[in-house]
């Protein structure tokens, strides 16, 4: 192994539903600190379920999963929440609650992982500000567009200050203009230093903001040639 | 730390105003299974203390036939003290007899009877021990000076065969509806889930800790047990000292003592909430942990 701990490292993770169902199968792949990376397939490929591994939310049943060298199989289920806040999720469907508004949605990740009020108070602005929403604090999120849903869920995601985000699909439902809004954002992210993963299956936006790609099917990751090899 | 407290509370509070009937119905029926328990509970130990006093004190009341002259009545109190576990006999003439009820029951009119005096002569006779309280009892009732011999085994037969039927109507009664105001809280707290569902998502997702999930709604749980709990505990307070009162104005029992509002209050509040916690322990445990 090389001097520094890659982020992510997947040896032939597999994830089984049922004896027909398999999410992912024998998944390699290995995922540098600081890294931009596209996850893309179609619909059904398991780009969500890979996340999921990532995130805790499904168990693989085989393989070995590494975050920053811990195993993930290792993870106490009482210690899920701490891995959680290694890393910042942006759902597939953005999850705001809509009786909240925009700060109050943010103040509540926090209020929920232990922030004092006057933390809230104080970190709420800084955040809304760095993903450019906060023009519209006082908005509920009906009251937004696709894009802007998207940014505060993002900024929800960046409450921990995480050196890992996870966005899947965040481009899904908005236009080309609002997703490259998005993707300039988790772009900047990135060049602060923190490592990406972003599912996706919009293909201009991935050619607009080249990264490198993963590519899925049917729950493999897609090798055209054997250049990239997923254990280290 | 204080600051915790006050996320966990109003979590829990604002599930309280949203559950609002629901949590009426938990609750009442917690303080009715709670007020049941406590008034069965509350006879249940008067009659142990009954019991405990009638079991200490070991003594028969032997009543005499009428127009005994001094010789019958000392060879039969000579021949009660002669028999074996018997340790005193004291007698009561029938105008003591009489004064002491016309002392306990000064509102009873009893002039009427103050020339045709009702009452027997007697003694009491104490004994060693209960255990031979009704061989005893039998062998003085078989001396032809004697009318009647009456103990308290029969007070006593029946104090503790309506113990043993207050214990079934606890458990059937108590019971079943203490279980039914479990159910019911047990269905808040589902319902709260229900409806916080994308709360506890979201708190999932930031990695928020179990206790900041869960404890809102142990919370929410605790709280309707306790008030049902202080709701039993006030209105059976009421309920003691109106039977109290009832008690002591027919003088025929004396008073109940009833336990104090404050006792009531801390216990019954205090089962309360535990019954209710432990009802969305298991809430939580089936629906959000598993998840
Ligand atoms: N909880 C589950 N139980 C059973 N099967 C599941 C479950 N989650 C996902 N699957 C299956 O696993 C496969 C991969 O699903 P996944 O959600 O990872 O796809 P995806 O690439 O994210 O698709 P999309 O682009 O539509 O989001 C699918 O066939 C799906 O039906
Ligand atoms: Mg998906």
């Amino acid at each position: 192994m090389d001097g520094k701990q890659p982020c992510i490292q997947l040896h032939r993770v597999s994830v089984v539903f049922s004896d027909e169902v398999a999410g992912l199968r024998d998944v390699s792949l290995r995922i540098e600190r600081g890294e931009f990376i596209y996850l893309c397939g179609q619909t059904g490929s398991g780009k969500s379920t890979l996340l999921k591994v990532l995130t805790r939310e499904v168990a693989h049943t085989s393989g070995k999963a590494l975050i920053d060298g811990r195993d993930l199989a290792e993870v106490k289920p009482t210690d899920v929440h701490l891995l959680r806040r290694e890393m910042g999720i942006v759902p597939q469907d953005f999850a705001l609650l809509p009786n909240r508004r925009v700060w109050e949605n943010v103040g509540y990740a926090l209020r929920a992982i232990g922030k004092t009020r006057k933390e809230v108070r104080h970190r709420v602005p800084e955040i809304l500000e760095q993903v450019n929403i906060l023009h519209r604090a006082d908005a509920y999120p009906a009251e937004l567009s696709g894009g802007e849903q998207q940014r505060v869920a993002i900024g929800r995601a960046m409450i921990s200050s995480p050196p890992l985000l996870i966005a899947d699909e965040p481009t899904a439902n908005l236009d080309l203009e609002h997703s490259m809004g998005i993707m300039e954002l988790l772009r900047n992210l990135n060049a602060k230093g923190t490592t990406v993963i972003v599912a996706t299956h919009d293909m201009p936006i991935v050619e607009r903001f080249p990264a490198r790609v993963i590519k899925m099917e049917f729950g493999r990751v897609y090798r055209p040639d054997d250049e990239e090899r997923g254990d280290a | 730390m204080l600051d915790r407290v006050e996320f966990l509370i109003s979590e829990a509070w604002s599930s309280l105003r949203r559950n609002v009937w629901m949590t009426f119905a938990a609750v009442t029926t917690v303080a009715m299974a709670l007020y049941i328990l406590g008034s069965l509970g509350f006879v249940y130990t008067f009659i142990s203390g009954h019991l405990s006093k009638l079991n200490q004190d070991f003594k028969l009341s032997v009543f005499l036939v009428d127009g005994l002259d001094e010789e019958q009545m000392q060879a039969s109190e000579a021949a009660i003290l002669a028999i074996p576990g018997v340790t005193s006999v004291d007698f009561v003439s029938k105008d003591q007899a009489f004064l002491t009820f016309q002392e306990a029951n000064p509102d009873i009119p009893l002039d009427d009877f103050k020339n045709d005096n009702p009452f027997p002569d007697s003694y009491e006779v104490q004994l060693e021990g209960i255990e031979k309280a009704a061989k005893i009892a039998e062998s003085i009732e078989e001396m032809e000076v004697i009318d009647e011999v009456r103990d308290a085994s029969d007070l006593r037969r029946l104090l503790v065969q309506s113990q043993s039927i207050l214990r079934l109507l606890g458990v059937v009664t108590g019971g079943l509806m203490l279980l039914t105001g479990g159910v019911l809280i047990y269905n808040t707290i589902v319902l709260t889930i229900y409806a916080r569902r994308k709360e506890l998502s979201i708190m999932k997702l930031v990695g928020a800790a179990r206790s900041s999930i869960s404890g809102p709604l142990i919370i929410e749980g605790a709280v309707q047990g306790a008030i049902g709990g202080l709701l039993a505990a006030l209105l059976l307070s009421l309920t003691l000292q109106s039977v109290d009162a009832m008690a002591r104005s027919l003088n025929a029992l004396g008073g109940i003592e009833p336990t104090s509002t404050k006792t009531l209050v801390l216990i019954l509040t205090l089962c309360g909430a535990f019954y209710g916690m432990i009802c969305s322990i298991w809430a939580v445990k089936r629906q959000v942990e598993r998840a």
